[in-house]
């Protein structure tokens, strides 16, 4: 029982998050200067006379007060319809989801294969630490690190797509083929790469550090004593890193999220990146909201799975959340 | 004649840096025999540990084997001696195979010492079944005679926490079950009733002194705690600066020593604090092992030095059948007794 208020209060907690994030979001962009009307008429909008505009500001209900337009749009979401684009014209109910499919599509991928190569690099390096390899994986890591993601995607651009013509350089698909996942997958394949090698090394070298750390603590000189091979160590010093590691994936996902539409961007992929960056050209605030919107909930969402799951792995932070309850 | 179990040959260890070499061990002579507790006492950084942690091999990389051995003597079913293991040179594998199944080793802060994530049960069950080849079922059986063997109740319960859920002297005796699930012969323990209180420190001394008797087991037992050595160790060996300097029965050791440096460790015991008075300490500051000079180190702290402890290592003079002391003090010429020498207590590259 107590569990259960306990899940509810953390829930609720994030629901919070988000309120405040959404009208921080939208304060914001009420802010800064533009004019909707810009999104709506596009350059038309200019040789409109000023009776005119006041008009088309009353009708969409651009006049009234901030928390008038924010409560709108609030009980708008609240039943489930995430408005109009300005822009485009069309509900966001039908505009995004494709959009959203691409993104979490790349996302997931880089997600995918970041995580697994952090742990093999982690893994590598601590087995091997001070060693050639172990050296050779952190000069690289690091100059990976410092190299900017559009710099990376352009120059493997240039070298895999325009000399030597082996991937597409932009989009998700070829023309008429959007069912087919093998030629999506076939699109990803620069994008993946450059997001992996701009994001990889930044995590491999905080779980390298925290297992280098784990691994002289002193349950190691223990298991060493009893008699484990190098290779149970290693995974008696990744079993106490379980939590460590879920709370850096929760924490890595947002980030890559964001990395995601850079390379949107740079590679014209058609996700929800390419429309945030359109959307805030345009001023095209209910299609950012939705956008920064799904990026909190995804950010907030992985943080609670992150928190709930570790404590099923070590009883200890079980306790820490019912000492704070 | 007392069985060996395991025997320190001349053993000298350094840790080797960049710029420099430390000295941990300079020439170690010491045999610990079977069903025996050895102590080990001394200040910090006098090497201690690291002979300890040598036995097993778990001295950090930079730890290099300069000379001597330690030989293991395994005990055999029909209680034969079977041929000495070189430890120092035995392969990684046959040391790790060693490693838990005949001797095993405990360390000082129990909380650290034990898996943090993992059940203390399950932990001592993966350590049965690989140890012993045991079956879930069998382990669990087994792990459960363990911890009620080391008087902890409500096994059952217990073995389903995680160290933080448990008091210190609990951590340390499922930290002793864990060193127990093979089986062991000697027991290499580190420090392991600093961390604890009066209460628990005596429960898991006493549990030392049954498992001794028990199952003629051989503790080398490294402490700060003079009292804890002397209410359970057979003998007691004083370690000074890398080098054993003196070495006896624990009521030798307590009411007869002999060398300065031990008599100046059992000067310093709040037992003979005296209020209004600052407490008694070890005068000087432990030497730095970078290239140690010739001599009895411990010349520079003591008032009543001879002029040659400052110029040659002085050799282990007999005082008794189990007694024998490293200093000048001791020589004829000095205190008028003509003691003999130990020449199985004295390192081959004696200068």
């Amino acid at each position: 029982m107590r569990a259960l208020w306990r899940l509810v209060i953390i829930i609720g907690q994030s629901f919070l998050s988000l309120l405040v994030l959404s009208c921080l979001v939208f304060v914001l962009l009420k802010a800064v200067p533009g004019d909707e009307l810009q999104a709506w008429y596009g350059a038309a909008a200019d040789n409109l006379t000023l009776h005119e505009q006041e008009a088309l500001r009353e009708q969409l209900g651009l006049n009234a007060p901030w928390y008038q337009q924010y409560g709108h749009w609030l009980w708008q979401v609240i039943h489930l319809d995430l408005g109009l684009s300005l822009a485009y014209k069309q509900p966001l109910n039908t505009l995004l989801p494709p959009l959203i499919y691409n993104t979490v599509l790349l996302g997931g991928i880089s997600c995918l294969t970041i995580f697994t190569l952090v742990l093999l690099l982690a893994l590598l390096c601590a087995r091997f630490e001070g060693q050639f390899i172990d050296k050779a994986l952190c000069s690289l890591g690091t100059l990976f690190f410092f190299t900017p993601a559009f710099w990376l995607a352009v120059l493997l651009i240039l070298l895999l797509s325009v000399n030597l013509g082996y991937l597409p350089s932009s989009g998700a698909y070829d023309p008429g083929m959007q069912q087919s996942i093998g030629n999506r997958l076939y699109h990803l394949i620069l994008p993946v790469t450059v997001l992996t090698l701009s994001h990889m090394w930044y995590y491999a070298a905080l779980l390298r550090g925290r297992l280098l750390n784990e691994l002289r603590a002193d349950y190691i000189l223990q298991a060493k004593a009893s008699g484990l091979s190098s290779c149970g160590i290693l995974m008696q010093a990744l079993r106490a890193l379980i939590p460590y590691s879920l709370h850096l994936m929760a924490i890595a996902l947002p980030h890559i999220l964001g990395g995601t539409y850079v390379i949107e961007a740079v590679f014209n992929y058609p996700g929800l990146g390419r429309l945030l960056v359109a959307s805030a050209r345009n001023h095209d605030y209910t299609v950012l909201l939705a956008t920064v919107l799904f990026t909190g909930t995804l950010a907030i969402g992985a943080g609670l799975m992150a928190k709930l799951v570790s404590s099923s792995f070590d009883p200890r932070w079980e306790k820490k959340m019912e000492e704070r309850w | 004649m007392a069985t060996p179990r395991l025997r320190f040959c001349n053993l000298c260890l350094d840790f080797v840096h960049e710029h420099y070499t430390i000295a941990a061990l300079r020439g170690i002579n010491l045999t610990l025999h079977a069903g025996e507790i050895l102590a080990l006492v001394g200040e910090s950084g006098c090497g201690k540990s690291v002979l300890l942690k040598s036995v097993l091999g778990l001295n950090a990389s930079r730890a290099k084997l300069k000379a001597g051995a330690i030989y293991f003597y395994p005990a055999t079913f029909d209680g034969k001696l079977s041929p000495a293991l070189d430890l120092t040179h035995l392969p990684e594998g046959k040391l790790r195979k060693l490693r838990g199944q005949l001797i095993a080793a405990m360390f000082q802060d129990s909380e650290q010492a034990l898996h943090p994530t993992i059940t203390v049960g399950q932990q001592i069950v993966r350590q049965l079944k690989r140890l012993q080849g045991l079956s879930e079922l069998q382990a669990q059986k087994r792990m459960l005679e363990l911890l009620t063997t080391l008087h902890l109740p409500q096994a059952t319960a217990l073995a389903k926490r995680v160290p933080a859920q448990l008091s210190g002297g609990q951590r340390q005796r499922c930290a002793l079950a864990l060193a127990l699930a093979g089986q062991v012969q000697v027991l290499l323990a580190d420090e392991i009733t600093s961390a604890l209180d009066l209460t628990a420190r005596r429960t898991l001394l006493r549990l030392l002194l049954q498992l001794k008797q028990a199952q003629d087991l051989s503790v080398l037992f490294v402490t700060h705690d003079l009292a804890a050595a002397a209410a359970v160790a057979d003998r007691i060996g004083v370690m000074y600066a890398g080098r054993l300097v003196e070495i006896g029965s624990a009521t030798e050791i307590c009411f007869d020593p002999r060398h300065p440096y031990t008599k100046a460790l059992l000067a310093a015991q709040p037992a003979s604090f005296e209020p209004g008075k600052p407490l008694p300490t070890v005068p000087g500051q432990a030497p730095r092992l970078l290239n140690p000079p010739p001599g009895d180190l411990f010349a520079r702290r003591d008032a009543q030095a001879l002029g040659v402890d400052y110029v040659r290592t002085p050799p282990f003079f007999a005082l008794s059948a189990t007694h024998a002391a490293a200093t000048w003090q001791l020589h004829p010429k000095v205190c008028g007794i003509n003691y003999p020498l130990c020449p199985e207590m004295m390192g081959e590259n004696l200068d």
